[in-house]
């Protein structure tokens, strides 16, 4: 007896109907595969520059008030823990409230870190007197933005250093000088010789 | 059996097939889909310039403070990753080359990470995920030296594969694939 004589009918247009749908998932899926693998490496040009990933601002808001604005490109993140600046030299320090609230990241080395997205907006306390150019005589403030971000491609910039210079009085926003000092800008120089060579290409 | 229970049949069928074919479907495409993130190889306008001498008589720092010769692994088969404690995609590409470390001693090769990061942050993160290869580092150099090695962007993580002669015969910025790598390491086995 064959499968047919069990089933009425409408039964074995429905098992055809089955069938024809099975072959058809199938080659769906094998079409999909290959798309898969296609999409898989992110071309060399599509990763940003690293000033254009994480593109910073600062303007003078008061007196004793430095405002700094990082925007981050879509697909890309920075670590909280990574920033650091400076005044004139000088650290500037900020308490933990003053940051944003950031997403939390399970990090294999340093456990549950803060990372950003979209933008970072910071308020800086700096102890200098911004606005005053008249007793100190400064013509400019140096900020040094130190700072450290990946992509969520799964690769990640070096420590970023950056330069702003603030004119006391003015409150326009400035952008980075344009030199931009990759990798780590203080510590010790552990070892001389050929490495320093092949560094510098000399 | 009533002919409404076995019209059921067939419906239930069609069910679990396609559910079966779309679960086939997801898991090929699982197991096929690429190596996470970006895989940026070399081109021929930016081969390394750093000569195989160069190479070998680089020196870097290892955890305890000791200068390392690259040179040490010339007659190997020599993998260098770039990496940082503070790069997520380095320290989960990590296990992978220490497994291939493991597995592939035999066949000549030799693993060597550079850590772009301080000697600090490199022995915490030993202590707590040893590797099997050795961990040198030079928070000042090491991206320039990658970058003498192919890594123009500078970027991490970054892998170069070295066989006996010292050139350079793959690079690569991102979290190399693990069955290319075995692949590189078969076809450049060291007897």
């Amino acid at each position: 007896m064959n499968r047919t004589d069990t089933l009425a009918p409408g039964v074995s247009r429905q098992f055809a109907c089955t069938v024809r749908l099975l072959i058809s998932a199938l080659a769906v899926a094998a079409s999909l595969v290959p798309l898969a693998r296609a999409a898989g490496p992110m071309p060399a040009a599509e990763l940003l520059d690293v000033e254009k990933a994480f593109a910073v601002t600062a303007r003078i808001v008061d007196d004793k008030t430095l405002e700094l604005r990082y925007v981050i490109a879509k697909g890309y993140y920075m670590y909280r823990d990574r920033f650091r600046f400076s005044i004139n030299g000088e650290p500037v320090s900020i308490s933990r409230q003053a940051w944003p609230a950031g997403k939390w990241k399970q990090d294999a080395t340093f456990g549950k870190v803060v990372t950003f997205r979209n933008g970072v907006r910071l308020l800086l306390p700096v102890s200098v007197t911004l606005l005053d150019d008249v007793q100190t005589g400064r013509k400019s403030f140096t900020l040094i933005s130190n700072s450290q971000g990946c992509a969520d491609a799964g690769i990640c910039y070096p420590p970023l250093r950056q330069t702003l210079v603030l004119i006391p009085g003015s409150t326009v926003w400035v952008s980075p000088q344009n030199e931009i000092t990759l990798g780590f800008s203080h510590g010790p120089r552990p070892h001389s010789g050929l490495a320093d060579r092949l560094t510098t290409g000399n | 059996m009533s002919i409404f229970a076995r019209q059921r049949v067939p419906k239930l069928i069609m069910g679990l097939g396609v559910s079966l074919l779309l679960g086939l479907a997801g898991l090929g495409l699982w197991l096929d889909r690429p190596p996470p993130g970006v895989s940026i190889r070399a081109s021929p306008g930016q081969i390394p310039d750093a000569t195989p001498g160069a190479i070998y008589t680089a020196r870097f720092t290892d955890k305890d403070g000791n200068e390392q010769e690259l040179g040490q692994w010339q007659h190997r088969l020599l993998v260098i990753n770039f990496w940082a404690t503070w790069c997520t995609p380095c320290t989960e590409e990590m296990p992978m080359l220490a497994k291939l470390q493991e597995k592939y001693r035999t066949n000549g090769l030799q693993i060597v990470g550079i850590a772009v990061d301080s000697r600090e942050n490199v022995a915490k993160f030993a202590q707590k995920s040893p590797v099997g290869y050795p961990l040198l580092l030079d928070e000042l150099r090491a991206i320039a030296f990658s970058k003498r090695l192919g890594n123009r962007l500078g970027l991490l993580p970054f892998t170069v594969v070295i066989p006996p002669g010292g050139k350079v015969i793959f690079s690569q910025m991102g979290i190399v694939n693990e069955v290319e790598m075995i692949d590189l390491i078969i076809k450049n086995s060291i007897k």
